[in-house]
């Protein structure tokens, strides 16, 4: 209860200060403290074993009391969310963003959105805070036609929610067990939160919203709402979800997620925006979330306890990798905007001689992001594949197995492509040649946020230890974890092995004595030097990163028409749209 | 005792490998050269001179081009000490995961890649081009060859799979049998690629040739352990199994190193992606039929 009341403080802590017109260093520190008191009492709770509780609020309408409530699941979500809140806080108290809009009142705002909704036992409280957090996303870009989809989906996502709780009377204790109406709460959790989370066939409007919002409203849309809408679909699929669904609500799921990491791995190897590029990789992490929690499905239909411990590991630590390593990769993101003058990667090049912190925080972010070892996204991709170990016979898991391995794949390339194109080669332009490494001030959050990413990799059981109790909750059953990780998980020893190993070569190559290198221009195969109007070097000698794969064709999707809502500010379109979503709800619950 | 023995069966298969991966290369140019063929121990020569000579670095590269030798010879290193030789149940046996030894070649690739860029070069664009030409159809079709051997074998850590067929619990079925040879296909390919050694010089470059005749050495033994296991010895097995397994596996690598000569001499260097087709259509067919569970004996 202690935590819950804490955590409680922070929320409103977070909201008042919205109106605060204190210094941007102080607020962002006082920001970073509260997320990183969280994240203490969290994991404190998490350890000792906190029995779960609940705190039904003093406010709401008659007939629908709001009601919080911490419970494992909760918990394990909350801690990545105060990671990133507490290094995104830290990060802006020392940069101020470009983009004017993008203040630290939109961050806290959406940051406390989140927790609400983490915390939240009905569906009014969940809705409200995914409405909060998502308008505060908008709210923090200009309102360009590219971002009304963002405030769409959001919206559409908390109407959903409404709409699939309203008829057990929106509590989760009343739903659990014995939802009314099963299948609409299931339909439309796919529709909403899915959406939301940029399952095909919804994820039109993902990756432009994420190449078009300012990086931090960007870093806050991949690494704190993009877990939070995995923990949606956790919660109102697996622990509300009707116990007794038939095996097939699991197939649309599958393909959902199949198609998802398909369309986000081939977009985040060919989109030539750096922005784009991540988001693709987000909407693969989208992808195979859905993949575990169809698994998961599949196990709780057919009674297969190993393999839903197995899937639902894979999806909270696909979760907490997408939270570390997408505010991480965004946050470089950024810096590499502000500094370079361009998220086109064609326009940068040479970035790791100039900006080695941010080179560094980019390259752990996309080592967590795909799937090659000692990475983060490895792990889990490890579980899912010990996941498709013990699913029933049935030849589409092929399918579904095929396209995971593709996207893995995809999700190579892309990781050769940003680095290599970005970060390594020649400057191609001036802007680029002149970049400066961020403030040493700001380096920390960085730093640490590659020091969790590449921890989550090497010890993914650390991990699984603080989910065992979440799993428990939801399946009975857990993985276990621990310091060496899971059993058969190979990568902590391999490390050790290739230390030794490494030292070994390196001690040989010593001992043979060969001189110390010497540097000489790179060899073009004999072309010559490039003349002197070109002072970067002829750009056609250099890979742009153009071409390695073909675009995908794009669908438009819906179109917006004439609206512009550009006229309109963020804050009453915010709280118009709380309030109607309270008047709604309040009649749905009379009704 | 147990702990004793699988420790010098371990250091016993390090030295094999690390005497056998120059050897291999030397094997197959001989073999596909005839009587025009330089000595078989080059390699090591060869490795032996560059490691005194002086490097020359190009003006400009990072620190990922200075640490891509050292870490493809690691990563290769690695995978050839998980690849079971003569022996099961080594110390490195509950690390020989299927899909970690798959994850290894990947990153090895990667990790050249990635130094291929560093210098802004022409040459290493065609490298990244074409590895992220080849990428997105090997690398797959090597996870689901992997998915479907464990799949089909119950489990997936190759010296459990492999132990698993010494003792007869499970077959080399054909499911089993496609993805094999889905694997050796890619292990073929992955040779074929365009290498960055123009980028280097001196021990780098040692380095790097070593490191590519491990990989392929790796390769060799991870399909042949899984194509033909015979004679294959347990560490509790007795030094006259451990002769017998010793035997078996040079066979298998000199039979490696014949077949990759004869391909050699065809000239299919010019076929890879028709290569990668077939395999991917072998691996393809393998996972369906590892998902459904029949096998067609």
């Amino acid at each position: 209860m202690l935590v819950m009341i804490v955590v409680a403080l922070l929320v409103l802590g977070m909201v008042a200060r919205f109106l605060a017109f204190g210094s941007r260093q102080a607020v962002g520190l006082a920001g970073a403290g509260l997320c990183g008191l969280g994240f203490m009492l969290t994991l404190l709770a998490l350890i000792v074993g906190q029995e779960p509780g609940r705190l039904p609020l003093p406010v709401g309408l008659p007939g629908m009391p709001l009601t919080l409530a911490f419970d494992p699941l909760a918990a394990f979500f909350l801690l990545p969310t105060f990671l990133t809140g507490t290094a995104s806080m830290a990060f802006a108290a020392e940069i101020a963003d470009p983009a004017p809009k993008a203040s630290l009142a939109g961050l806290a705002l959406c940051l406390a959105g989140v927790v609400l909704a983490i915390l939240a036992a009905d569906g009014v409280v969940l809705s409200v805070g995914l409405a909060v957090s998502g308008g505060a996303v908008w709210a923090m870009g200009d309102q360009g036609t590219e971002r009304v989809p963002l405030l769409a989906a959001t919206g559409l996502a908390a109407l959903a929610v409404l709409g699939a709780t309203a008829a057990s009377g929106f509590g989760f204790a009343a739903i659990r067990g014995h939802p009314v109406w099963p299948f609409l709460l299931y339909a439309l959790t796919l529709a909403g939160p899915g959406a939301l989370a940029g399952l095909a066939p919804f994820n039109a409007w993902l990756i432009p919203a994420h190449a078009a919002s300012p990086s931090r409203g960007a870093a806050l849309l991949s690494g704190a709402i993009q877990p939070l809408t995995y923990y949606i679909l956790v919660r109102m699929l697996v622990d509300l979800g009707d116990p007794l669904a038939p095996g097939w609500w699991s197939v649309p799921v599958l393909a959902m997620g199949a198609v998802t990491a398909l369309i986000g791995g081939w977009r985040a190897a060919s989109d030539m925006d750096l922005g784009a590029s991540l988001g693709g990789l987000a909407q693969r992490q989208s992808g195979l979330v859905a993949i575990g929690i169809g698994l998961a499905m599949v196990a709780r239909a057919a009674d297969l306890a190993t393999l839903g411990a197995l899937a639902l590991a894979a999806v909270l630590m696909l979760a907490a990798t997408q939270a570390v390593c997408g505010t991480l990769a965004q946050l470089a993101a950024g810096a590499v905007q502000t500094e370079a003058g361009s998220r086109r990667i064609v326009l940068l090049g040479g970035l790791i001689q100039s900006m080695p912190v941010v080179a560094t925080g980019m390259g752990a972010a996309l080592i967590g992001l795909v799937a090659v070892p000692a990475g983060a996204g490895f792990a889990s991709f490890w579980l899912l594949f010990q996941a498709f170990l013990a699913v029933p016979h049935a030849p589409w898991f092929a399918a579904v197995a095929a396209s995971v391995a593709v996207s893995a794949a995809l999700a190579g390339v892309a990781l050769v492509r940003i680095f290599g194109v970005a970060f390594l080669g020649r400057p191609r332009g001036p802007r680029a040649a002149g970049a400066m490494d961020i403030a040493r001030s700001a380096r920390p959050s960085i730093l640490v946020l590659a020091g969790m990413s590449l921890a989550i990799g090497l010890f993914p059981g650390l991990v699984l230890s603080l989910a065992d109790a979440a799993e428990h909750q939801l399946l009975g059953v857990g993985s276990g974890g621990g310091l060496l990780g899971l059993a058969g998980y190979p990568v902590p020893l391999l490390l050790l092995a290739a230390i030794a190993i490494g030292a070994a070569v390196a001690q040989t190559i010593r001992r043979a004595g060969a001189p110390a290198a010497r540097e000489a221009a790179a060899w073009h195969d004999g072309f010559a030097p490039a003349p002197a109007w070109l002072p970067f070097g002829d750009p056609l000698t250099q890979s742009a990163g153009e071409g390695l794969l073909p675009r995908l064709p794009t669908f438009s999707g819906v179109s917006w028409g004439r609206w512009r809502p550009r006229r309109i500010g963020g804050l009453p379109v915010l709280l118009a749209a709380v309030v109607a979503l309270l008047i709604a709800s309040w009649w749905a619950g009379r009704v | 005792m147990t702990i004793l023995v699988s420790i010098l069966a371990q250091a016993l298969h390090v030295a094999a490998v690390l005497i056998a991966a120059p050897l291999l290369t030397g094997l197959i140019d001989r073999f596909s050269l005839g009587r025009a063929a330089p000595d078989v121990l080059l390699p090591w020569h060869r490795a032996l001179h560059l490691l005194r000579k002086q490097p020359i670095r190009a003006i400009g590269t990072s620190v990922v081009s200075r640490l891509a030798p050292l870490l493809a010879m690691v990563l290769a290193v690695l995978t050839v000490f998980l690849a079971p030789s003569f022996c099961l149940g080594m110390v490195s046996a509950p690390l020989a995961d299927l899909l970690t030894i798959a994850g290894l070649f990947v990153l090895g690739r990667v990790v050249l890649v990635l130094a291929a860029m560093d210098a802004g070069t022409g040459r290493g664009a065609v490298v990244a081009a074409e590895s992220a030409r080849l990428g997105p159809a090997g690398e797959p079709a090597m996870l689901l060859a992997v998915l479907a051997i464990g799949l089909a074998s119950g489990a997936g850590n190759l010296d459990t799979i492999l132990t698993m067929r010494a003792e007869g619990l499970v077959a080399g079925t054909p499911t089993v049998m496609l993805a094999v040879a889905a694997l050796g296909l890619l292990g073929w390919s992955d040779g074929q690629t365009p290498g960055i050694e123009a980028f280097y010089s001196g021990p780098d470059l040692a380095l790097l040739r070593v490191a590519a005749q491990f990989r392929l050495l790796g390769w060799c033994d991870l399909v042949g352990a899984l194509a033909l296991p015979f004679g294959m010895a347990t560490v509790s097995g007795g030094f006259a199994a451990w002769g017998i397994g010793l035997a078996a596996w040079i066979g298998r690598t000199l039979l490696a190193a014949v077949l990759l000569a004869m391909v050699r001499k065809i000239g299919a260097a010019s076929r890879v992606p028709s290569v990668l087709a077939l395999a991917i259509a072998l691996c393809g067919i393998a996972a369906v039929l590892a998902f459904v569970g029949v096998d067609p004996s």
